[in-house]
């Protein structure tokens, strides 16, 4: 790593850090003109502007400034940042429940990245720990990274891993209850993931995740994690995948949703995840859970609970996600049945419907065995190719409506589906069923 | 100004000035909502909960743990007129590049050099001022210069330097009405008006000098016309030390002439500090002799008539005392008027804890009620050597937390003057608020990206740069006949423009003056915001002046009307004082009032005159000059008691 000690620098400053001998972490004195400021000479965000070098200053500050007119330069001393987080012994309880903590990146396990400026997803679940002693009061907690990436680079993969660490969870320890954090933007998918691979799992599977990082004092990481442990250790917990985040901006309660039901609708706010189309299990607010009536979940259990908990851990990877758009060109529908996809979801518009331009390409794809399920762009209400001509048309063609599911759940439904079944019309008939929460029968007039 | 009696030339004296001015652009500057304040009414209060961060170097801030420890929740009032950005909800939008300029354009005018690229960073707050839990923050210039002016007109030959200007987001303002206990509230409006700060480096060597730095350096960011107007929207933060002591803020003074007198208060608490170092060096105690060792003497209390101990130990507190060796008469050594070593103790625990407060042994315990035997019991507790102790009172980890906070600054005081900021009150004392920041509190954002300054605009705005503020006061002195002074004063205060404007509208210059120089500072000492006071509101009070609404006496009262009640209108206001009073409804009243106060005349004669001319007055105030009312008092008074 010759390079480190230039760290972010190129072109002409890369050059004149060399040519004056210095590195990264020198202390040094830059005279301009008539005036000169003192400082550390700091590692560079890649994407800055090349011509500038980062210098930290005494007080604290970080400027950057232009070699172009320097009249002098020396170096005068050398400092070097070493960023850890102290890892705390914490004495755990023994009588109290075990929760195991399974990292998965994102903002909840991310940490400003004090060299280049940047957010990286590098802080363990054990430094988050460390971070959050209290988290100890509530069980016994032991963390392990699974992976450490940002959650836009999760993949079936990655769906895998985490399958495969909770089957050896329940073969080896059984848990009360398990905690993964994850990134917030693909966390429903992950949490869909779970729901349809998981049958019957034996103790609660909580998913949570932040919209501002534990590096900042206002970080939402805390009071999520706290409350999704409480929950995977309290003996109440609903024995399912269900997502656990901020239920309003404030920091005073926590929404418990069902894994198949949950989207994310904001980009930044604490509270973004909704469940759409019903409401939440249920909150957990000054430490206290509390379910909604069952019927107002209006979900249909099909799945029959004195079966042994099943893990399965195949998706089939070529399925895609299209969102449908105006002007959308049948070539888009072509490449994936050249490409040999074995299904495909589309985000239609209202009750579901694509362009008709499309027809003849959907026959094509029904013909090449490729499951093509339509999905409502409105997240909310109902598929219905019967009400008008251009949704029967459709049907014809061969496009499957799959009622009230959210768009992206049908993709990682139709992913799980594919994955574990041959017989297309078993694959197509258990799209339409509920499995996991996935459908909703009833939608209440006050829940939109 | 009062006359100090301190020598600060051999006391070493040295100080360096903070001054922070609100920008008066329209928008905030990481967001777009518009840099005002509001009067709403809050739509929606959001709760939040604070935590500390670890630092660069991978350590807390103690100063930040201290403040996680008082487990406040925080509640911001949200209005209509911020968005998710002010709740920490969004991320940053880009710096307001208005704001930027206008703060290049100040450091240009004091010849700094400035950033090619500035940085965005982040300074942790965890007292819920700033939502995210740390104010962004901006260095732009640096290495300054500007001539200090002394006494007008002459431009003194002392150069001040500036060290620093930053560009910053202003925090929340602190609802102290709804604020009660660990629940601090915070309006939200306040969040993210850009703010520019000025550090001068620390070569003031008099408090004569402080006052003429703060005083330049204010007429300097008025004359840039880059500021907003208004009361409070200009601060001042004072560094000082002297040889023996060490570098204390003073945050807090609000008026110029407050800062001679909150100098010499913190110069005379320096050098009470130093005389108890030396008196513990003379005693021969060192820090050993003083350990942290508590003793829990709740029992001496069993059957206290003390109301204090009495509540303590309803609510289950525990009463913990910190015997100190060699410390007897030095808690009670007064360090500023009604301030003893003592109370900085307790000033401490106050800030830094949630108690209110410790007792100190050099005090009077008897006005705690507590009973000669307790006190005799609370002596024999301590070692012999040791006739000083500190007791709190509260929740054990409280107590004790607070009987550590105690230690901490009682070996400090072997040092003699600990680094510290300090609040200064309305009378110049002042008081601990924390102690310094350290500089891990630092760190740069990650939300923004550098910012390379244009060094074009920056030479456009340099060959721009406004009329330099000494020509323009005295182009004014001239124009407007009026003493350099009170053109200065014009100027400082922001009254200029409607000084100007009055006059040319006619309004008697002597009550224009008045007004502008002397009333409304007068209603503002008593509370009035004056803020609320717009320059149209005056401009309609000379307007109904000139047309005999109301008598000049009337102007107080009806700025402090106009202050209290910012959304009544003036002619309601005005109409509240009847509108003026004719000679011949005033003979009416002076005989009406007269008829009812017959005994009084009867009993007093012309000694009457007094009683009875405020109960005229109580009708007639703003209605008609005083001097008239009191001619015609005196008048049918006189014909009365012949
Ligand atoms: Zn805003």
């Amino acid at each position: 790593m010759a390079e480190e000690k230039y760290a972010g620098y190129r072109g002409s400053t890369l050059d004149w850090l060399k040519k004056q001998g210095l590195e990264v972490w020198d202390e040094i004195e830059v005279t301009k003109a008539d005036s000169s400021i003192k400082g550390v000479i700091l590692p560079r965000n890649e994407l800055a502007d090349p011509n500038f070098i980062s210098l930290k200053l005494s007080t604290g500050y970080n400027i950057g400034f232009n070699i172009e007119d320097v009249l002098r330069v020396r170096k005068i001393g050398r400092f070097q940042g070493k960023y850890r987080i102290p890892k705390v012994e914490i004495a755990q309880k023994p009588a109290l429940p075990f929760v195991p903590i399974l990292g998965c990146g994102g903002t909840i396990a991310s940490r400003l990245d004090y060299q280049t400026g940047g957010t990286i997803p590098a802080l363990t679940p054990e430094e988050l720990f460390s971070s959050f002693p209290e988290i100890a009061e509530l069980a016994r907690v032991e963390t392990s990274l699974l992976f450490d990436i940002f959650s836009e680079n999760i993949s079936f993969g990655h769906y895998v891993k985490i399958l495969t660490e909770i089957e050896s969870l329940i073969q080896n320890d059984a848990p009360q209850g398990i905690v993964l954090t994850h990134g917030t933007d693909t966390l429903a998918f992950t949490a869909a993931a779970l729901s349809f691979s998981i049958t019957n799992p034996p103790f609660p599977i909580v998913i949570t995740g932040s919209q501002r990082s534990s590096d900042r004092p206002s970080s939402d990481s805390f009071f999520n994690l706290y409350n999704s442990v409480l929950y995977a250790a309290s003996p109440k917990a609903k024995k399912e995948v269900v997502v656990i985040m901020h239920e309003k901006s404030s920091d005073t309660s926590c929404t418990i949703h069902r894994g198949t039901r949950i989207r994310k609708m904001h980009s930044s706010r604490r509270d973004a995840f909704k469940t759409i189309g019903g409401s939440p299990l249920g909150r957990i607010t000054e430490r206290k859970i509390s379910f909604a009536k069952e019927e107002e979940n209006l979900s249909i259990e099909v799945e029959l609970k004195d079966k042994p908990c099943q893990i399965t851990k195949k998706f089939e990877e070529k399925v895609g996600l299209i969102y449908h758009y105006p002007g959308i060109q049948p070539g888009v529908l072509d490449y994936y049945i050249e490409a040999g996809y074995k299904g495909i979801v589309l985000a239609g518009t209202g009750l579901g419907h694509v362009s008709s331009n499309l027809i003849p390409t959907i026959k094509k794809a029904n013909e090449n065995e490729i499951v093509i399920v339509t999905t409502t762009q409105c997240l909310h209400g109902f598929t219905g190719l019967s009400v008008y001509e251009s949704g029967r048309q459709l049907q014809k063609a061969g496009v499957v409506s799959v009622f009230n599911i959210l768009p992206e759940t049908a993709y990682i439904k139709l992913a799980y589906l594919l994955g574990n079944y041959r017989k297309t019309e078993k694959i197509i008939e258990l799209m339409k069923q509920n499995l996991k929460g996935e459908i909703t029968i009833r939608e209440k007039f006050q829940e939109f | 100004m009062t006359e100090s009696k301190l020598d600060y030339n051999n006391l070493g004296f040295k100080a360096g000035i903070e001054i922070h001015a609100q920008l008066s652009t329209e928008k905030k500057l990481f967001c777009h909502c518009s840099a005002a304040l509001t009067n709403e009414t809050p739509q929606v209060i959001v709760q939040r909960k604070f935590r500390p961060v670890l630092g660069e170097m991978g350590v807390y801030d103690p100063a930040l743990l201290i403040e996680f420890e008082k487990n406040h929740t925080i509640f911001y009032e949200v209005f209509d007129s911020v968005c998710t950005y002010e709740l920490d909800e969004t991320p940053p939008f880009p710096i307001n590049t208005e704001a930027l300029y206008d703060c290049i354009k100040l450091a240009k005018m004091m010849n700094c050099e400035i950033v090619e690229e500035t940085n965005v960073c982040r300074k942790n707050y965890l007292d819920g001022s700033v939502p995210c839990g740390f104010q962004r923050t901006a260095l732009v210039g640096y290495n300054g210069q500007i001539s200090l002016i002394k006494d007008p007109p002459m431009i003194d030959e002392k150069e001040l330097s500036i060290s620093w200007i930053y560009i910053e987001e202003d925090a929340a303002r602190k609802d102290n009405d709804r604020t009660k206990g660990k629940n601090v509230f915070f309006k939200l409006d306040r969040l993210g008006i850009p703010l520019i700060e000025i550090v001068t480096d620390h070569g003031l060597s008099s408090p004569t000098e402080v006052i003429f730095a703060a005083r330049t350096l204010g007429m300097l960011i008025k004359s840039s016309g880059i500021a907003r107007k208004g009361l409070g929207t200009i601060r001042q933060d004072i560094n000082v030390s002297i040889a023996e002591g060490d570098r204390v803020e003073l945050k807090g003074i609000q008026l110029l002439q407050l800062i001679p007198i909150a100098i010499d208060f913190e110069i005379q608490r320096q050098l009470g500090l130093i005389s108890i170092q030396k008196e513990l060096i003379k005693r021969d105690i060192q820090p050993q002799d003083v350990p942290l060792q508590t003793l829990d003497v709740t029992e001496v209390f069993s059957k206290t008539s003390s109301q204090v101990i009495q509540s303590a130990l309803k609510r289950k507190e525990r009463v913990l005392m910190l015997p100190i060796a060699g410390f007897q008469g030095l808690l009670g050594r007064e360090l500023q008027p009604n301030k003893q070593f003592g109370t900085e103790l307790s000033d401490r625990v106050k800030s830094l804890t949630n108690l209110k407060g410790i007792i100190h042994s050099d005090e009077d315990l008897l006005k705690y009620n507590f009973s000669e035997r307790e006190i005799l019991e609370l002596t024999k507790k301590c070692e012999e050597r040791s006739f000083a102790f500190v007791i709190a009172i509260g929740k054990n980890k409280e107590a004790q937390k607070a009987l550590t906070f105690v230690h901490e600054r009682l070996l400090a005081a072997f040092n003699g003057v600990p680094q510290e900021t300090r609040h200064v009150n309305s009378d110049g004392i002042s008081t601990f608020t924390r102690d310094l920041h350290g500089r891990s509190r630092l760190y740069p954002d990650t939300d923004l990206p550098p910012v390379v300054i244009d060094l074009k605009r920056v030479k456009m705005i340099e060959e721009n740069l406004p009329e330099n503020f000494w020509s323009r006061i005295r182009r004014f002195s001239k124009e407007y006949s009026i003493s350099i002074d009170l053109a200065e004063d014009l100027i400082y205060d922001d009254k200029a423009e409607i000084f100007a404007e009055l006059i040319q509208r006619g309004a008697p210059s002597k009550v224009v003056v008045t007004t502008l120089t002397q009333t409304l500072t007068a209603i503002s000492r008593e509370g009035v915001d004056i803020n609320n006071i717009t320059d149209n509101h005056l401009l309609e009070i000379f307007e109904a002046l000139r047309l005999n609404k109301f008598a000049k006496e009337a102007i107080p009262d009806i700025l402090t009307n106009l202050g209290k009640n910012p959304t009544k209108s003036l002619s309601d206001i005005v109409s509240d004082f009847g509108g003026g009073m004719s000679q011949e409804e005033l003979n009416k009243l002076v005989l009406k009032v007269l008829k009812t106060s017959q005994e009084l005349v009867k009993e007093r004669g012309m000694n009457a005159f007094s009683p009875i001319m405020g109960l005229i007055m109580k009708e007639a105030r703003g209605k008609i000059d005083g001097k008239i009312v009191s001619e015609t008092l005196r008048k049918y008074l006189r014909k009365q008691v012949k």
